[in-house]
């Protein structure tokens, strides 16, 4: 059987791990306009993430038979190539542990209220190291079952809802927002999709490489559109000022379902469906991150220590950062580093990328072996 | 290979032990599962109540009907200080998440309960749908320990007897996601109030002559999370019109003596005609006339005409359509009772009547809506009923009038 992955697979990926701080934190309300305008800037967010990923694209694009580590080492020569990969392959760790951080937070605040975040750690991460072992193509598989399940229960649940909406609480549109402010939201917004490095990643194992572009447009409108109609409905439900002061919107939101007192507290079902949004983005991360390492030391994918490395530390962070701080409240320390690095590995580094690609083009394509 | 399998083994062993809940524990004998808590202050510091259920199997309790429940007391300086409190006294550790009512007590409420409030939503296991409750011109526990229905506990007759307020309208339900709802908005929440009452006991074998009952009806109003004022049980009929939540209520009303010049009367001592509502919506428009904000209240009413202890000749189409202006004007009585309160006593926009403006007039709202109290006080209203009487009951003539065919 041909080893690849289809592109509905890819797509199911990236708009399954990027509905995940969604479902969990859901960042979208903390960001401008701040008020019942939120849904016009995800929506304009589209295009800005759409442009965002303009370089990345071009690059992937281009280098179609290599994962974005393999085209650095082309365009830039061994050494800084691999340099470069080294700090994407942290980059993609550290988005690991920020998912990790998030998810154990969740699961302590909500399900597992007892338990010992440790084990609540340990658990986890041993499920997201063996789903890492299995490898992408099993990974990726996996997600065409999965997918539909957790997006069947998210679809469920915003339509339980409805007999709670509160019509009174809408508010007009763009009445309290100026076009700037919806801007400047969409633009903050797009550099929450970080996903974007799955299809950079994993161009090697892609079907059809003709459909990269078409990739990651429709899995950012269905991403971002799913994203969309969760926060409205939120909104009509709790009001634009009760969604601002809840570390989980959508826990809330799944708490408060009550169909003539028969379908009631199902926030467990809620926690079930973001649980497997969010194992699939802690494992994607711990994945590409692995396999960028083993790109720079030259290894096969079927070596282990360096999964047992990164796991290691992802696992031993994870414990150190939720035994010492509420990661919800500390996220607001780091979060303009958190999108300076952004805009420094989705931007910079590949619009530099390809100004050396243009200026190298003769070289580069003189080896011929890149496509 | 090796790797993989003890991945497994160890994953599978971890999941088991959590899915076992085998960490974190808590049998339901170790708990005591709160079914109602009443808020109150005692020399400064907070007091609560909890019901608390008494389980089947613990048999050193007596588990006949009102015996099924105890009652823990408790003082802390804050919500949670008063929670964790009671296992002193009490040997169970309270389990919140059966709570479905929070009962204020007045003086409470008065002092504003926004800051006390904070734990219940911060812990995941308070829900926010428990309903919440002032008792009026009481502390919450006065109203507690009563079960005047057939309900298995007091709290849970407390319960049943708020959700009956579909059945008449003169209170209304207001859970504690409805309170941050409006309290985040700067908005004025109307709660629900209950009373103690005392009636004659009519059972003789019983020793006691009267008979302890609760009374749901009127609304308490907030200003912000402090207490200001009651609405009555008519007032909260034109309150609820007025927020398009009045969907299967009563209007009773005087019958016109004109309408029954023409009928043969059998009995004429009766005075009223009582219309069941089968559905209503009301539309609340802003408009600016004259420079001036103008409130126009639209409603349209579908009932029936349940009762006339007068005699109405109601296969008289003529008096059919006097019957139903006569329900009209009476409704339009009781959103006046309404505004007429909020805009005079209270001074306070318990109808949210400010979204409307926010909505229609987002610049003028950013202008006043500072000073929205007071615009509020002074804003004119129009009032507009529309009643249609769609059935008559099994009777096309009452039974206190004669019938004669032409």
């Amino acid at each position: 059987m041909k080893e690849c992955i289809t592109s509905k697979q890819m797509v199911a990926l990236i708009t399954l791990t990027r509905l995940s701080t969604g479902l969990s934190i859901m960042p979208t309300i903390d960001i401008r306009p701040y008020n019942q305008d939120i849904w016009i800037m995800i929506l304009v967010s589209i295009i800005y993430t759409t442009a965002l990923m303009t370089p990345l694209l071009f690059l992937a694009n281009k280098f179609r038979s290599s994962t974005m580590i393999g085209y650095f080492q082309i365009i830039y020569g061994k050494s800084i190539g691999k340099v470069l990969g080294f700090f994407y392959g942290l980059y993609f760790l550290i988005n690991s542990f920020n998912t990790a951080t998030i998810q154990s937070e969740l699961i302590g605040s909500s399900i597992l209220t007892d338990t010992s975040e440790s084990l609540i750690v340990i658990a986890m991460m041993l499920t997201c190291i063996y789903c890492v072992s299995r490898g992408t193509i099993s990974g990726l598989r996996s997600v065409e079952v999965l997918a539909p399940v957790s997006l069947t229960i998210v679809i469920i649940l915003m339509m339980l809802g409805v007999n709670n909406f509160k019509y009174y609480l809408l508010l007009p549109i763009m009445a309290d927002s100026t076009i700037l402010d919806i801007n400047l939201g969409a633009m903050e917004l797009s550099t929450y999709f970080s996903e974007v490095f799955f299809l950079t990643m994993f161009i090697p194992y892609l079907e059809n490489k003709d459909d990269i572009n078409k990739i990651l447009v429709k899995s950012a409108i269905y991403s971002l559109g799913l994203l969309t109609i969760i926060v409205i409905i939120c909104q009509i439900i709790f009001g634009v000022e009760y969604l601002k002061h809840s570390n989980f919107p959508f826990l809330i939101y799944a708490r408060s379902i009550d169909i003539f007192d028969i379908v009631e507290r199902i926030d467990s079902v809620a926690v079930v469906a973001w649980l497997i949004t969010s194992i699939y983005r802690v494992s994607s991360f711990l994945l590409i991150s692995v396999a960028a390492f083993r790109e720079i030391f030259n290894k096969n994918k079927d070596e282990k220590i360096i999964l047992l490395v990164l796991g290691l530390i992802l696992s031993s962070t994870t414990l150190y950062a939720v035994n010492t701080r509420s990661v919800i409240i500390s996220r607001g320390d780091i979060l303009f580093l958190k999108n300076i690095l952004f805009v420094f590995f989705v931007v910079i580094i590949p619009l530099i990328s390809c100004i050396v690609y243009f200026i190298r083009r003769k070289s580069i394509e003189g080896k011929g072996s890149y496509n | 290979m090796r790797f993989k399998k003890k991945i497994i083994i160890l994953n599978i062993l971890v999941v088991t032990v959590l899915l076992t809940s085998c960490t974190g524990l808590r049998e339901v004998n170790d708990l005591g599962i709160v079914t109602t808590t009443a808020i109150d202050m005692d020399n400064g510091e907070i007091l609560l109540t909890h019901e608390v259920i008494v389980p089947e199997s613990n048999t050193s309790i007596s588990t006949g009907r009102g015996n099924n429940v105890v009652y823990v007391q408790s003082k802390g300086k804050t919500v949670f200080d008063a929670i964790r409190n009671a296992t002193l006294i009490f040997d169970r550790k309270l389990f919140l998440a059966h709570n479905r009512i929070f009962i204020l007590g007045e003086e409470f409420a008065k002092q504003g309960i926004g800051d006390s409030f904070n734990f219940y939503v911060y812990d995941n296991e308070p829900r926010e749908s428990a309903y919440i409750v002032v008792a009026k011109d009481a502390k919450g526990y006065d109203v507690m320990g009563i079960n005047g229905g057939l309900s298995d506990s007091p709290g849970k007759y407390l319960f049943d007897i708020i959700e009956n307020y579909q059945l008449n309208l003169k209170s209304r339900d207001f859970s504690l996601v409805e309170f941050l709802r409006y309290y985040l908005k700067d908005a004025n929440p109307v709660t629900a109030v209950v009373e103690h009452i005392q009636q004659r006991e009519i059972n003789k074998e019983e020793s006691q002559s009267i008979k302890d009952s609760l009374n749901v009806v009127g609304g308490a109003a907030f200003k912000g999370d402090r207490l200001i004022g009651y609405f009555d049980s008519d007032e909260m009929k034109g309150f609820n019109f007025i927020i398009d939540e009045f969907k299967n209520g009563l209007i009773v009303f005087e019958t016109p003596d004109e309408l029954m010049e023409e009928s043969e009367l059998i009995a004429d001592s009766g005075i009223y005609t009582v219309v069941e509502v089968k559905d209503s919506s009301t539309k609340n428009r802003i408009e600016i006339i004259d420079e001036e904000l103008h409130l126009k209240i639209d409603v349209d009413i579908k009932g029936v005409l349940i009762e006339d202890m007068k005699g109405l000749e109601v296969s008289n189409k003529d008096i059919l359509h006097s019957v139903e202006s006569s329900c009209s004007n009476q409704v339009k009585n009781h959103i006046r009772m309404a505004m007429e309160k909020a805009q005079k006593e209270f001074k306070t926009d318990s109808f949210s009547i400010g979204n409307l403006v926010h909505i229609r007039y987002p610049d003028l709202w950013r202008e006043i809506s500072g000073d929205w109290e007071s615009v509020f006080s002074d804003l004119e209203y129009t009032v507009n009923v529309k009643t249609d009487l769609v059935r008559t009951g099994l009777l096309n003539v009452p039974i206190n009038i004669k019938k004669e065919l032409k």
